[in-house]
This record gives C-alpha cells, structure tokens and sequence, in this order.
C-alpha cells in the first residue's frame, strides 16, 4: 500500500498554504465547491460506522436550497452538541488523538487553517458564528449577528456571563482588541489586510460594530474561522509574540502542556459555559492529548495498535484502508479538492486553445480508478453539484480524446508543457497519467517536481515561472472566498489572470445579500471561466476522521474546516 | 598536546563550523522572507509591505552579511541563540527547542552507544578468540549482513515485528523520561537497536581486529602461559590494550548518530533535535539552524574531547608522554 497523501501530511507549510490558497484555488477556476454558504445547506460530510463495503457514498445528496443570505442569526436555539442518537454520554476518561501534522502555534491571529491546528483550535477556543448540522450559520459565542440593510456594517453581541480559562471576562473588549492585533502589521497575521477592512468599534460592553470598507456580505463567514476564535486579551498583553504557545480561550479545553512540533495535552475547563441536551456540563473528555504524525499509514497503524483512540487522514487510500479494517470512519469529502494552475501569462498556456486542449484531454474517470480506486469523485466545476451556486451549464469540458486532437491542430505550434507538481507516491502517478493523456492529444509534455515547502513558497512568489503546477484548494462556505484567486492582480491570483468583467462580477456578488442577484452574478462568472479556462479541477479530496470502536459523539465536521471536529461532545467508552 | 592547546583547537572548530554553517544559509534560494511570512506574504497592501519590513528587520536582512553573523555570534556568546522569525513559529527561542528536544536525541544516542558497546565486546572478543572457528564465521557473517542493512530498513522491519505483529512495542512517538520510566524505555527500544545494531557490527569487527594482534603478544602468551583462565586474560588483560581504534570510533561516531538520529526520529515520529534541524533548515530560520548547529558541534567537540582524555586513562604511556611535554 503507497501513500498517497498529494501533500498534507508532509510538510506543514503545504498544508497551511493550502487554506489560503483556498482563493488561489479558485484562481485556477477550479472547484471551490462550497459546500455550504450563506444560503446554502450543503452537507460536507457524511458519517459511516464501519460501512458494509467501500463504495459508501462519497458525498452527501443535495439537500433544499434556501433563498436568502443569511444575514442575522440570533441564539433562539444554542448550537447543538450533536451527541450519538441513543448513546448516554460517559463522563471522564483521555483521548489519545494523532494528527497529520505538527502544530506550531495555536494563535488564530495565525489563520490555524489546517485541520491539525483547527481540531486542537477548536478545542481551546469558541468561535463567534459556527455551523449547525445543516451547515447554516449560528452564533455560538455570539448571541447575535446582525448585517446593516447596506452590509457595510455588522453587529455582534456576545452571550453574558463567559470567561476566559484565565478568568478574564469575555467583552467587547476583548474582541476589538483581537481584531485590531489581527490588522497591526507587527503581528505578522495572514488576516492583516481583511481584519484591516472590517473596523470594530465597542457599542456597549458586549456589543461591537464593525464597520466594512465596502459592503461585504461574507464577513459572517469570517466569524466561523479562526479570525472568529477570541483569544484572552489578558493572556495576548503578557505576550504577543509567544501567545501561540501559550494559547488561551473560552473553549471546553485549556492548555496543559504544549511542545511546539510535538504533542499538546489539554484538559477539561471545569467552567465551560455549555451543556449539551440533556443539561450535562461539557465536554464530557478529562483530556486530550494531540500528536503529531505525518505519514498516514503510520497513523492507521498506531490507532490499530491501541496507541491513538482518533485519527485523521487526507489520504484515500488509508480513508479505504480504515473502512476494510472496520474502524469507525467518518467520511469527509468536498471539503478540498486536487487542481491544475495554469499560468495564464506565459505560452503555450497564455492561449485559451492549449488550456481547452489540456481540458479534453484529461480523463478524470481514469485517474480516478486508476490513482484512487474510484474512492474520489471527478471535478468538472467551480462549485459543488449540492451548492446553490452550481452552475449545471457552465461546468467544464470532459474528456473528448478527438476535441482535444483537434484543439492541438487549431493551434497550430507544437505544444510543449511542463507540469509540475511535490514528489509524493500519489503525486507522480497522477501526473504520470495525465503525461500519457495530454501526449496521446498531441503535446510534449515533461514532469517536473520539487519539494513542498519550496514549491509553495515558489507559487505563492509569484515568481510566475511555472506552466502548470498541481495544487490543492480548501473550499469555501462563501462563494466570495474564490475572488482573491481570480481577481486582476490580487496576490493570491496565482495563475495571473485577468478578466475586467469577471472582477467586476465579483465586486456585485459581494455587494449583496439577495440571493438571486448574487446567484446571476456567480453563474455569469462560471460562464466566463469555462471560455477562459485558467485552470482546472480534477477531483474531490476524501478525508477522513477514524476512531477506534469505542469512541463515540464525533459531530459532522463543519465545511470549510477540511475535517476539522469539535470535541466537547466526544467520550469513550470503555 | 597539552590540554590547553586541545581546547584552543575545540574552539576554533567550532567557529569554523557555525561561520560556515552560516555562510551555508546564505546559499539557499529564494527570499527569506516568503518561506517566513507563508501565507501571509502580500507585497500588494501597506499593511503587507509592513509585515514584510518588519521580518526583514527582524531577520536582519537590512544589515550586511558579515554583520549579521556577528550579531548572532554576539548573542551566542552571551547565551542567546536567537529564536524564529516567522510570526506563525510563536517566536519560540532556540533554548526553548533545545530544552524540549535535546534530551530526546542525547537519550537515543547515549543508548545507541551503550548498547552497541555491549554488544560488540563480548562479540568481538568471542569472535577474535575463537579467529576461524564457527563462532568467528558465524559473527563476522552476520555483522557483515547487519552492517549492509539500512538502518531506516531495519526500522521498519522491527517495526513490523514488535509493533505491528506482537504489539509490544509503541511504533510511533516518545515518552518522556520524566514521565513515565518504562513507556519512555519501551519507546526508545525501536530507535536505538535499529542504529546500535549498526554501529555494534562495526565496532565487533574493529575490536575483533586489535584483538586478535593483541593475542599474539608476548605478555598474552605470558599470562596464558601461567595458567590463567582465558576469559581473565581476554577481559582483564587483552581488552583494554585493544580497545583503543574502538574508543575513537565510538567519539567520531557521534557525529554520525545524529545523522542517523534524524532518520530516526523522522521515521519514528520523535521529536527531537534532529527533526528540529530539518524544520528549521525547510522554514529558512537561519538563526535556529545556527543555535541548533553550534549545539550539536558542541557535543560532538566535547565527546571527541572526552574520548582523547580516555586515552591516558587506557593507556599510562600517553600520560607520561603527556607530562613529560
């Protein structure tokens, strides 16, 4: 068995590029299938114990689409803590849980966008807005959230009556102040320049109003990332810098032990504000120790030994591997997805006739059975077939062997690409098989790689000195999240495209809360991309959550999180 | 050589290693500063452009080259080995690192040893004595198939025996010595019989070598000849003259333990000083990499050290050779 990891679990830095190449994903007009938005009701994930066979469903059914953004939410229902129907909660007992990569830091100034810090993150922190199980915005450390008709400007009230681990009142305060410390440029925060855009100002003590620099109607969807986790302000003024490392929330666990690249241990906050259905405090665990492994078979391995009680994995192949083992496996799929980006700038790829060529010649099906064992489910769209901004009459082209033959001979010149991509197993056997396809259209093709951390950071200099170059994308509850990777000049457009018309849709899709304005406004670019074509999706990633069979209360995990659990709610049986 | 000129030359190489390993920095490619910021390099806003001063700054790039050691080295010097840059690190200092993770690496490399010198003498010893029989063929065969074996093979081979099939041992991660004796002792088993295995057929066919001139000394005859038993004049009177290429062995094979440590710890998922390196060298934080470097020549200096005061200690010939000057 190979691994067949593309790149999170090696090197954290391709993870953690990962998220926000998120927008860079979306750059490469590929999928950023949201699976679910504002308006949207989109399951990421469905939950399989043990299924009977492998070929459980890899994605779940549509479900009803709703017709307005979701601008104000209120705590008419406190969020639900999703416990296994007909299974009474046991009390006490350590959580042994191994992750796909080692976790540096747990300040959100510091985006925590990998599932190995958003799992430990969302332990120790509350956010603002979460999902329900429908993945429909909620306050959870809010008590409300509520958008001025204009959508220039946002209030949050908090809920009363919480404190920090420390003991530090959760106010208005605290929250102005993690904004501005987002925005200050001494903080080195990936949210510097959004944070900057969305100005907090305190209404009363637990009020704050923050006033946008252009109508946004996403910033709820901020809420629901780390920028939404409030940190102690206490905790941040002792110091700013080492405050990762010595993390402190409202959430259900505090931090106990913490060796950066090595294992975390947290224990149960004695005085967390939640319960769950039935009135039992949460979380129910004593504690929960957090380790870093990278390979994932390695992790399978040890969670079958007896070593981990809870595992995750980007890996299809282990994902398959843990379901024929009969370990409890919860199904994450959707939640990213394989892409090629083209580098709309430099030839042969500066012409939409090789990007189409490449298109037509790619076959999906193929790769699909032959790298993932028809595990994975093929990409043909910037947004999910379950998302209410699918587009069905703009998705992009399939394989057509002759179409592409015939697209190579339009254009005239001998076509000669290089494709690049990270030296992993599973890397290079797609890469070799889109060679063979792209060369049985016509084209040279060569195979280049690099590691990870080199090829990110490469990519995202924008050196511009690659022709394609394979990347994985997180997707995005708010269909607003693919602009930066799309936009003229924006630093996350990677694939240097360039369409005024496209930038000025976006600007509209942005600038309302009407659903079906915003709808015309993402269809119209769909449109756009698959005449332009600037780059491609492949395939839905399948992660997965294993535990052992006596671990039970795992939530679905929320979108936009790549996995990523709450563990309040989880308890072990002996 | 006197002891003072010994550790003025200790002290010159390990300048001369951290001045190169600094020099070596400076020839990798691509900006610094996007390997630290990551994600949150962005050249296009003011908010942007500041960060970026800013880790310019802190990763003193607005100083000249020569400079930049020189401030390091000062920090060194007075017990600050700096810490990383990246704002997404915690800025967690290279002391920090060291106390977590140092004694991991020391813990598998001082065991490695021992147990490789456990093993090796009583095979070397068996092996030059009983020179041609079975029991020599026997052991230089199978240290000649051990030596060949990768030690990462070898890992995952025992990996696979005691963890995978009889579950006796943990295959990933390490306990703390402080925390729990026997965990930590069972976590270090893999790890350390995968690199001493290694170094012990090494070290049995040196010491079966010496020892089998040793053998044909007079004084050996002597004692043979006087009727003491031969495992007396083996141990007591033949091991120590012949242990002397197997000590300098055992100090420059410090150097490569904490290559084969790195593999370790990678292969093993331990967290040591080893993967720290790595990581450091991968995420461009030259003044962790600096502090890391000057640590290990340190150790590996002193062990040096140490093994050349041991050779007075063997040997009563070099310490009137010293005394005399």
């Amino acid at each position: 068995m190979k691994n067949r990891s593309i790149g999170h679990t090696r090197s954290r830095l391709f993870t953690a590029s990962l998220l926000s190449m998120a927008f860079v994903a979306a750059a490469c007009g590929s999928s950023s299938k949201s699976s679910s938005s504002p308006t949207t009701a989109g399951g990421a994930a469905t939950t399989a114990a043990a299924p009977a066979s492998s070929e459980a469903p890899a994605t779940t059914a549509a479900k009803p689409v709703e017709t307005t953004a979701q601008t104000a939410i209120t705590t008419a229902a406190t969020p639900a803590t999703t416990v296994a129907a007909g299974e009474k909660p046991v009390i006490g007992g350590t959580l042994r849980v191994a992750l796909e990569s080692a976790v540096s830091t747990l300040d959100p100034a510091q985006q925590l966008a990998q599932p190995a810090d958003k799992i430990i993150a969302l332990s120790i922190y509350d956010p603002l807005v979460a999902f329900d199980k429908d993945n429909k915005f909620v306050p959870f450390l809010a008590e409300s959230v509520t958008a001025a008709d204009d959508l220039k400007s946002w209030t949050v009230v908090l809920r009363k009556g919480i404190k920090f681990q420390d003991g530090t009142d959760l106010n208005a305060d605290a929250v102005v102040k993690h904004w501005l410390r987002m925005a200050d440029p001494a903080t080195g925060s990936p949210w510097a320049t959004s944070a900057g855009q969305q100005k907090p100002s305190k209404k009363d003590e637990s009020t704050v109003v923050f006033t946008m620099d252009a109508p946004n109607v996403g910033f709820i969807n901020d809420l629901t990332t780390a920028m939404g986790f409030i940190p102690s302000p206490t905790a941040v003024a002792k110091d700013p810098a080492a405050f990762g490392l010595a993390p402190v929330g409202t959430g259900p666990f505090k931090v106990t032990k913490f060796e950066p690249g090595g294992v975390i241990e947290v224990e149960k906050n004695a005085a967390y504000w939640r319960k769950d259905d039935a009135g039992v405090a949460l979380p129910y665990l004593d504690k929960i120790t957090f380790t870093g492994i990278a390979d994932t078979q390695k992790r399978l391995q040890a969670l079958q030994n007896g070593e981990f009680d809870l595992i995750n994995t980007a890996d299809t192949s282990t994902v398959v591997a843990a379901e024929k083992a009969k370990l409890k496996v919860q199904r994450v799929s959707g939640s990213s997805s394989t892409n090629l980006l083209f580098n709309n700038q430099k030839a042969p790829l500066d012409s939409p006739l090789v990007r189409q060529a490449i298109a037509y010649a790619t076959d999906k099906d193929s790769i699909n059975t032959l790298v993932y064992d028809g595990a994975r489910i093929p990409s043909y769209s910037l947004f999910a077939l379950d998302s209410p901004y699918f587009n069905k009459n703009a998705i992009t082209p399939k394989f057509d062997l002759e179409k592409a033959k015939a697209l190579v001979k339009e254009y005239g010149k001998p076509i000669e690409i290089t494709a690049e991509c990270i030296p992993s197993p599973e890397a290079n056997n797609f890469m070799d098989l889109l060679k063979q396809q792209w060369e049985a259209a016509g084209m040279k093709v060569t195979l280049k790689s690099q590691d990870q951390g080199a090829y990110v950071a490469r990519i995202f200099g924008k050196v511009g000195d690659y022709q394609v170059a394979c990347f994985r994308t997180n997707q995005f509850a708010e269909p607003d999240q693919i602009r930066s990777g799309l936009v003229t000049n924006d630093k996350n457009n990677l694939i240097f495209y360039s369409n005024p018309e496209v930038d000025k849709l976006f600007d509209e899709g942005k600038a309302s809360a009407d659903f079906t304005k915003r709808k015309a406004a993402y269809d119209k670019i769909q449109e756009l991309l698959i005449k332009d074509l600037p780059g491609i999706t492949l395939m839905y990633d399948l992660a997965g959550n294993i535990t052992s069979p006596n671990v039970f209360g795992l939530p679905n995990p929320e979108a936009s999180a790549l996995g990523a659990i709450k563990l309040a709610g989880v308890f072990i049986k002996k | 050589m006197k002891i003072g000129t010994k550790l003025g030359v200790l002290a010159l190489t390990v300048f001369l290693v951290s001045l190169t390993t600094f020099m070596l920095t400076l020839l990798l490619k691509g900006d610094p500063v996007v390997a630290v910021l990551g994600t949150a390099y962005d050249n296009k806003t003011p908010t942007g452009l500041a960060q970026i001063e800013t880790v310019r700054k802190e990763l003193r790039l607005d100083r000249a080259v020569p400079m930049r050691y020189l401030l390091w080295a000062k920090g060194a010097v007075t017990g600050d080995l700096g810490h990383k840059v990246a704002p997404s690190s915690g800025k967690i200092s290279t002391t920090r690192i060291l106390k977590e993770r140092l004694p991991v690496t020391l813990e598998i490399m001082i065991l490695t040893q021992i147990v490789a010198v456990l093993i090796a003498i009583p095979m070397g010893v068996i092996s030059a004595y009983r020179k041609g029989k079975v029991a020599d063929s026997a052991i230089t065969g199978a240290s000649f198939i051990l030596l060949a074996l990768p030690n990462f093979a070898l890992a995952l081979i025992l990996v696979f025996i005691f963890s995978v099939k009889l579950k006796w041992l943990p295959s990933v991660g390490y306990t703390r010595l402080t925390e729990d004796l026997g965990k930590n002792l069972r976590s270090m088993v893999i790890p350390v019989l995968t690199l001493a295995i290694g170094l012990a057929s090494v070290y049995t066919r040196l010491l079966r070598s010496e020892m089998s001139a040793t053998l044909q000394e007079d004084f050996i005859q002597m004692a043979t000849a006087k009727g003491i038993k031969p495992w007396r004049v083996l141990l007591g009177h033949a091991l120590r003259p012949s242990s002397f290429s197997l000590l300098t062995v055992i100090g420059i094979n410090v150097g490569a333990l904490i290559g084969g440590a790195v593999i370790m710890e990678q292969l093993m998922s331990i967290n040591g000083v080893g993967s720290a390196l790595v990581e450091s060298i991968l995420s461009r934080e030259y003044q962790v990499v600096l502090g890391l470097v000057l640590v290990i020549t340190l150790f590996y200096v002193a062990a040096n050290f140490v093994v050349d005061l041991l050779y007075t200690v063997l040997d009563p010939r070099i310490r009137r050779g010293s005394t005399r000057g």
